[in-house]
């Protein structure tokens, strides 16, 4: 006899193969085509190898980002699914993201003096008010953290910030705008290793939390009274959920802005796939959730070629669809 | 003495949906849920809580579990007080059956019974064999062995109940533990509430196991507790054996209905 968890591993090791794939295979996507063979020719100096400059410069960059932001937030919807317990919740139920674009939406609209990357900590900075606000009311008038008012304030925020957000755009030119609905759209045009590299270490940090987190998700998952009579300090345990998705969530709508779906969409179809163990869900998450925004920029690079479509829109055209039908099949 | 309630005194919070009330914190002019009760578990024991709705039954087995802190009087396990003993250790000794357990996600009977071993494993820990062994114990301990590959969701109400007794069985360590059940057989037909009854007889008779529990079924009760509390409004009516608490004029006089409406009830309920 095994166990269910070691069952499970095939189907982690297949999201983790899937990933690997599409970040090597993607580059090779475009308007311009390169050869594999040349692109790794150690014979030709960099300088002169076209191939690996558009490979390594061009688009690795642009792979990297997909897979960084479309693993996060996967990740990050398991998180909050599990802390709400509710499998309908998102990385941008509570409010997170909502909170980064008024940020973006400032910094593009006020922010003329800003440094290159501006908008990027500009948004992060708006995911984090919006925290602040979101859990503020959520423990106000309670010991632990009231799940209930976290979903009410959260969503109320969401709506809050558009409304702020709707304020901003209409204070700004016809350029500005462009910009801003562009970020809106969901955006992974990154143009360099940088902002893959600023992101980094706040992913780092979710993940590890992340990590410590999947056992007592699955004891939640049972009430948290049950949780709680079984050992698992269940306060603490929402508390690091709430702030590692949140901050998950920020970095990665700093990078790539507020992609959908991927967030709901992916930890649905792994549960099909590897059960309901957050041990298993996450990391197959996180795998899976890459290798499909790496997939879907892929085709956004390339369907209407040579125009980019932002990828946001090619996640909700896909993804929607997608999960209706899911929704519909299931039961 | 295992387990022992010292005057014990409790009140929810006032308009605020907070679990948990403030150890010594004012219980000031708030309905006390819980009042005055002191109770005594021996190992052993099959203690049964009788009471009519909204006397405090599950806040009293919430009190007892440690899963609430009373704001005056302790409770005690081994004479240690249940606020300090450590909470995984807590729930190695202690484990609660609630009424209704519902899932955000539908894990499989297995999974649900190895979720029992969270107290034994540190926090990055794999269940290994000796945990699969105690799963596997618990489930054939409660017949539901051949459901562990089974979605929770798609089990029937006895089921559920008997594979999250199975999930508690496989929290507990061997010698001097507790289980304490809500209404174990609530919302069960008749078939199911035999079947629980028989599978917390056994397991008190085999596996040395103190049960407390909470139920409205006074026939469940006299046939399977050693022990019966009578509770009203919080407060103790009476205690004792079944043959001495289970009498025409206590149960009347808890349940607020004429003694001879209870009679015959108890008359069949004192039948082995």
């Amino acid at each position: 006899m095994t166990l269910p968890l070691r069952r499970g591993l095939p189907a982690v090791a297949f999201c983790f193969v899937a990933m690997v794939a599409a970040v090597i295979a993607a580059p090779f996507i475009g308007s311009t085509t390169i050869h594999f063979g040349q692109v790794f020719n150690t014979s030709v100096p960099f300088a002169d190898n076209v191939d690996a400059q558009i490979f390594f410069i061009a688009r690795l960059p642009r792979a990297l980002a997909a897979a960084l932001v479309g693993g996060t937030l996967a990740a990050a919807g398991v998180i909050f699914q599990g802390l709400l317990r509710n499998p309908l919740a998102t990385p941008y139920t509570l409010g997170v993201s909502a909170g980064a674009s008024l940020g973006a939406m400032v910094a593009i609209t006020f922010g003329a003096g800003w440094a290159i990357g501006g908008v990027a900590s500009a948004s992060l900075a708006g995911a984090f008010l919006a925290v602040a606000i979101v859990y503020a009311l959520a423990s106000a008038r309670h010991r632990g953290l009231s799940t209930t008012v976290l979903l009410l304030a959260g969503v109320t925020l969401n709506s809050f910030f558009s409304a702020l957000i709707l304020f901003v755009q209409y204070l700004s030119d016809f350029a500005q705008t462009f910009r801003a609905l562009r970020w809106l759209m969901g955006n992974l045009e990154v143009a360099s290793y940088a902002p893959i590299l600023s992101a980094l270490p706040l992913v780092a940090i979710a993940f590890a939390a992340f990590a410590w987190l999947a056992r007592p998700l699955n004891l939640l998952s049972i009430g948290t009274e049950a949780a709680s009579t079984r050992g698992v300090h269940v306060v603490r345990a929402q508390r690091v959920a709430f702030f590692s998705a949140s901050l998950a969530t920020g970095a990665a709508v700093s990078v790539g802005g507020p992609i959908g779906f991927v967030g709901i969409i992916v930890p649905h179809l792994v549960r099909l796939m590897v059960g309901a163990d957050h041990r298993l869900v996450l990391p197959a998450s996180t795998f899976f959730g890459a290798a499909f925004l790496v997939a879907c920029d892929a085709i956004a690079r390339t369907v209407l070629a040579p125009v980019q479509l932002p990828v946001g829109i090619i996640t909700a055209v896909i993804g929607g669809p997608f999960f209706l039908w899911l929704l519909i099949s299931r039961r | 003495m295992l387990l022992s309630a010292g005057n014990l005194s409790f009140a929810y919070p006032a308009g605020r949906g907070s679990r948990r009330g403030r150890a010594g914190t004012d219980l000031g002019t708030r309905q006390r849920i819980i009042d005055r009760v002191s109770l005594e578990v021996a190992a052993g024991d099959i203690v049964g809580i009788l009471g009519p709705n909204g006397s405090g039954k599950t806040t009293l087995l919430r009190l007892m579990a440690g899963a609430l802190l009373p704001q005056e009087g302790t409770v005690t396990l081994d004479g240690q007080s249940l606020a300090r003993v450590p909470r995984r250790d807590l729930a190695m000794r202690i484990a609660v059956v609630p009424q209704e357990t519902s899932l955000a996600f539908d894990y499989t009977a297995l999974e649900i019974v190895l979720m029992g071993r969270y107290p034994h494993l540190g926090a990055f820990e794999i269940e290994g064999p000796d945990d699969l062994a105690a799963a596997t114990r618990a489930l054939n301990a409660t017949g539901t062995d051949h459901l562990r590959d089974r979605g929770f969701r798609t089990l029937s109400g006895g089921e559920k109940q008997r594979v999250v007794i199975a999930s508690a069985l496989a929290q507990l360590d061997a010698g001097g533990s507790l289980l304490l059940l809500d209404e174990p057989t609530a919302s069960l037909d008749l078939r199911y509430q035999f079947e629980v009854a028989s599978v917390l007889r056994r397991l008190h008779d085999t596996s040395n196991i103190t049960i407390m529990l909470s139920t409205h079924d006074l026939r469940f009760a006299a046939s399977l507790c050693t022990r019966i509390v009578l509770l009203s409004a919080g407060q103790i009516l009476a205690l004792g054996s079944p043959a001495e608490v289970l009498t025409p004029a206590l149960v009347g006089r808890l349940f607020e209905v004429p003694p001879e409406l209870a009679a015959p009830i108890l008359a069949s309920a004192h039948r082995p």
